[in-house]
């Protein structure tokens, strides 16, 4: 026992119908969320891509069509790009009013909760007018600086809740420490707050850039140059230029979802390591 | 006395400070369309007057509401719909997506690729799931179908043809994806204090006893968070309607958002103004939805 | 300190943003520089050559245009990446901050009712009238796309030619008239019976498209449904025997005829009745004369493959031929830039390039001046001289209607194909298509 305790990367025990259980909802996860896309994979080799078997001779003729014709990389640069720099800001921008709100009690505080709970309803057909107009008006229109600045605005809601929830577990002994120390309510924040908050930033972070990366009816709109467009417009286009050729189509879809998976794993380590990080202080 | 006052002033130039980018850049993006769909629910806005939205005046200020809860049947089936897959969500995502993350949390051999591969289809895009789930349905090339014939032979199920079917073929193709929230509470669970575990167990408690009486209780706030994001990802519900079953069969399948797209952009009539109307309605509902919720998990948090 | 970091990545966002907004007016200024009057032509053939080959023609053909007249006037040309959807969405866009496309090909979207409500596009009737060769160009499209108010905001070069096709090879196998031979809507039937019979599956269908270009066709049949055809969008009850008819007709003679297996959910990506067909598994396709061109190499055999005409019950022949929305100019611009979109509309379904378009397998011309026995000389490839025929026999129909979306409106378009599932599995019976059809023309007004 003891020795598990110390080393947090092993299982916690329990019996032996738990440990069966425990097997047996992760065979479950794995095969509800590898299987759709692991059946795309293998059908991406078929002639006529479908049913359940294997196929019975291997076509890569997709593959072939979209590395050869389609500048992938540029449209990975840009998402990158927009993604990341969205991200963080909008991270930047919500944690000060999360913490805020969190952490102080003053007038109209319910009030910027209820601010920030609206946009989580607005239909983006009724955003998207007014939107495409202040763009074109501060002259943005099909620019990656353009969307940068609305994605910085979209996801904040969901960046809000989490962050809010996040701060509101802080010891509050953490703050006062730090006010006998003589640090000044940013001072407090920054050195005190924003280390504790880590995994609370990484787990934010994490769902904006996922959001972001993901954004379509935007992109769309705003977007019209292809060297500018981002992944999900690519698999857009893909759709239309395949819907007459399957095997092309499957295999669009496995080029577009494959890199992402890849990124996310490797991320999701240093979350990790940053998650424990946390937890060793919280 | 006064230095206390100095403070005061200080700590409200913070909270403003801090507040004033987030607040700026809601005015900016959010302000304006939020007056707009609220005045133009309003008024008569359509193709016929695209860009001069005309207010109905007072005799007539709520035909669009009335209209649209007595004549448009497309209008009410996507509320009840929308009002379904919300309740859908908390009654299978959540809970499902608590029980992973504990299961998970036990760390037992694979958990992290367990945890990457729930991940996945939340963070590919939704075209590319929506496009996955529409080849899996087909009757031609899909699954669903063969294996349907495998354990009844000739039954030659077409999910998405079939108005009752349709509707779980949608929910399906999302409902049991939660892995962002799974993440979500697995971050919660690692920064509880493991001393309060270690008293526990020296207590005698079974794992089952720990995660239900300790973890549980301690993941409250979070799983109200994830309810929130998820509950509203359940009423907001769009791409996987207009990727999978476009609506139908015979606008079976709407959703509140659906609706609003396809009344607005989706048709010649170019209906802002009954659109606006449903986004009024959607945005009352969020806000209710966020409030009970908040509510039932009591994510109060004091100073 | 950590507020510091806040700001600078904020003034570095903003920096990014300006210069590229810098970038981007530069980029804009350089395009008409040299003095000569300058209009921007945006259409949707984004695709490249390999994906679909007709669009790299289709933007050959505007360069040319551009290239003959460089030393007149600067005509760009821009392919929307979203092609004709997302010019539409554009253009909606636009319009909502008071923009307009100098011109555009909206491909078939229609955004004339609204852009013309915000009086952001021109008449272009005066110019059709004042030019007898402009108006032979366009065809049907100046008496299908004049307003209440008599005028043309759109005209096209292309026109949704629709018949259908067959697959000859199996319908001898089965021992069914071919429907060349078709007198009435009664061989139709007994044809798809002798199909069944062999085990051929008659039609592969959907809940939208294909399924809609049989009712129009079977719309045809004789004078009495013909006149509420013809009503379209002035309909205001579907409660009407001959419409009642048709839906019987659909559900009985057509939906229940096919298994699930061919019967697809409808929508942009529902191409199985397609593949349905050109890999020999159906015997009639419902889709217009272009998907000759998917028709290359294919399964079923090319040369099995036919253009047919739809029967009516009098004797005659029916097609489906609709123009739509396409050129749309802005009314912003001035007389010799709109002169300029004229010249090019006119360039566009002239003879010379109607011809190119039929020959290149591109789609089908509502210009009155080609001469299609000629065109069939010069093409080589199969599928272009199935293009041509296809064509060639859809201009001998005694009858040529609008097709259904067009003919309706894309609402009770919409509305209408819902049905066919339910029609299709027999838990709606045509009553209810009826009385529901209604009940959404209702909740429309």
């Amino acid at each position: 026992m003891s020795k598990r305790k110390k080393n947090g990367e092993h299982s916690e025990g329990g019996s032996r119908g738990a440990k069966i259980f425990r097997y047996f909802i992760m065979l479950l996860v794995m095969i509800v969320s590898v299987y759709p896309i692991l059946w795309v994979f293998i059908s991406s080799f078929k002639k006529n891509p479908g049913g359940l078997s294997l196929p019975d001779e291997w076509i890569f003729d997709g593959y072939v069509t979209i590395f050869t014709k389609l500048d992938i990389q540029t449209y990975f640069i840009n998402s990158f790009i927009i993604t990341i720099i969205s991200t963080v800001i909008s991270v930047a921008i919500v944690a000060m009013a999360a913490y805020v709100v969190a952490r102080m009690k003053f007038f109209g505080r319910a009030l910027v909760t209820l601010m920030f709970s609206t946009t989580l309803f607005i239909p983006s057909v009724s955003i998207s007018f007014p939107i495409y107009r202040l763009l074109g008006d501060l002259g943005l229109k099909d620019t990656r600086a353009g969307v940068i600045f609305i994605y910085s605005g979209l996801g904040i809601a969901v960046t809000y809740f989490i962050l809010q929830s996040y701060f509101s577990t802080i010891p509050k002994e953490m703050e006062e420490a730090a006010k006998i120390d003589g640090c000044g309510y940013t001072g407090t924040f920054v050195r005190i707050i924003l280390p504790i908050a880590k995994p609370g930033l990484a787990t934010a972070g994490i769902m904006a850039f996922l959001n972001n990366w993901n954004e379509f009816y935007f992109a769309s709109i705003l977007l019209k140059s292809p060297e500018k467009m981002t992944i999900p417009a690519l698999l857009g286009q893909f759709t239309s230029a395949y819907s007459k050729n399957l095997n092309g189509m499957f295999s669009a879809i496995i080029v577009a979802v494959v890199p992402t998976i890849v990124i996310f794993c490797l991320l999701s380590e240093t979350f990790v390591k940053s998650l424990t990080a946390g937890a060793v202080k919280g | 006395m006064k230095k206390k006052k100095s403070r005061l002033n200080k700590r409200t130039g913070f909270i403003l400070y801090f507040l004033m980018p987030a607040i700026l850049l809601y005015l900016i993006i959010y302000a304006y369309p939020l007056i707009n769909i609220f005045f133009t629910s309003f008024c008569e806005w359509n193709s016929k007057n695209f860009v001069a939205p005309r207010f109905l005046g007072w005799d007539h200020v709520f035909d669009n509401y009335r209209k649209i809860f007595t004549v448009d049947a497309n209008f009410q089936r996507a509320l009840i719909n929308s009002i379904k897959w919300v309740i859908l969500t908390m009654l299978i995502q959540i809970p499902w997506s608590v029980l992973v993350a504990l299961v998970l949390s036990k760390r037992e051999r694979g958990w992290r690729m367990t945890r990457n591969a729930f991940v996945i289809p939340n963070i590919i895009s939704t075209a590319a799931i929506g496009l996955i789930f529409l080849n899996l349905y087909s009757p031609a090339r899909g699954i669903v179908t063969e294996i349907c014939n495998k354990i009844v032979p000739g039954s030659n199920v077409s999910v998405l043809a079939n108005e009752k079917w349709a509707f779980w073929g949608v929910t399906f193709s999302f409902v049991l994806f939660g892995g962002s929230s799974c993440l979500l509470l697995m971050t919660q669970i690692f920064s509880i204090d493991p001393g309060i575990y270690e008293a526990a167990k020296v207590d005698g408690a079974s794992s089952l006893q720990i995660d239900t009486r300790i973890t549980l209780p301690l993941l409250r706030p979070m799983i109200g968070t994830v309810s929130v994001i998820a509950a509203n990802y359940g009423l907001l519900l769009y791409n996987e309607i207009a990727l999978i079953s476009g609506g139908g069969p015979d606008n079976s399948t709407y959703s509140l958002s659906f609706y609003i797209y396809k009344t607005a952009l989706g048709s010649q009539k170019l209906n802002f103004a009954r659109a606006n109307t449903a986004g009024v309605i959607q945005i009352f509902l969020g806000i209710l939805l966020v409030g009970c919720i908040n509510r039932l998990f009591h994510t109060k948090d004091g100073e | 300190m950590k507020n510091k970091v806040f700001s600078s990545i904020l003034a570095l966002a903003m920096t990014v943003s300006f210069v590229s907004a810098a970038g981007q007016t530069v980029l804009a200024a350089d395009d008409g520089g040299d003095g000569l009057p300058s209009v921007t032509f945006t259409h949707g053939y984004y695709h490249d050559e390999s994906e679909w080959a007709p669009a790299a023609e289709m933007r050959k053909i505007y360069q040319e245009f551009a290239d003959m007249h460089k030393d007149e006037f600067t005509f760009n040309i821009v392919a929307d990446q979203g092609g004709a959807e997302g010019i539409y969405n554009t253009a909606l866009n636009d319009l909502s901050s008071g923009d307009f496309y100098d011109i555009a090909d909206f491909g078939g979207w229609d955004i004339t009712e609204a852009a013309a409500g915000a009086g952001a596009i021109m008449d272009l009737k005066p110019y059709l009238d004042a030019d007898d060769d402009l108006k032979a160009g366009v065809g049907v499209c100046y008496d299908q796309n004049m307003t209440a108010d008599g005028k043309i905001y759109s005209v096209r070069e292309q026109v949704e030619g629709v018949g259908f096709w067959y697959n000859e090879a199996l319908f001898k196998e089965a021992g069914a008239e071919t429907p060349d031979m078709w007198k009435s809507w009664a061989d139709f039937d007994a044809a798809v019976d002798k199909l069944v019979a062999a085990g051929i599956s008659p039609f592969s269908m959907n809940a939208g498209w294909p399924t809609n270009i049989l009712a129009a066709g079977y719309s045809q049949r004789d004078e009495a449904s013909r006149e509420f055809y013809a009503k379209g969008r002035e309909i205001e009850s579907f409660d009407d025997e001959t419409f009642r008819q048709t839906t019987g007709f659909m559900q009985k003679n057509v939906l229940e005829k096919i298994d699930a297996a061919h019967f697809g959910p409808g929508g942009d990506d529902d191409n199985q009745y397609m593949l349905d067909f050109t890999s020999g598994d159906s015997a009639m396709l419902f889709n217009g004369v272009w998907a000759a061109g998917d028709f290359t190499d294919c399964e079923a055999g090319i040369e099995n493959l036919k253009p047919a005409l739809f029967p009516t019950d009098d004797g005659k022949k029916a097609g489906l031929l609709s123009g739509g929305c396409g050129y749309v100019v802005s009314d912003k611009l001035s007389d010799e830039q709109k002169e300029i979109c004229v010249e090019f509309i006119k360039y566009m379904t002239s003879p010379e390039i109607a011809g190119r378009i039929v020959e290149n397998g591109i789609g089908m011309v509502p210009s009155t001046a080609v001469d299609y026995e000629a065109a069939a000389g010069t093409v080589e490839s199969p599928a272009g001289k199935l293009l041509v025929e296809a064509c060639r026999t859809l201009n001998t129909a005694d009858i040529k209607a609008l097709g259904w979306g067009n003919n309706f409106g894309g609402d009770v378009e919409g509305e209408y194909q819902n049905k066919y599932a339910g029609l299709k599995d027999g838990s709606k019976s045509v009553d209810d298509v009826i009385k529901e059809l209604d009940q959404a023309l209702e909740a429309a007004q």
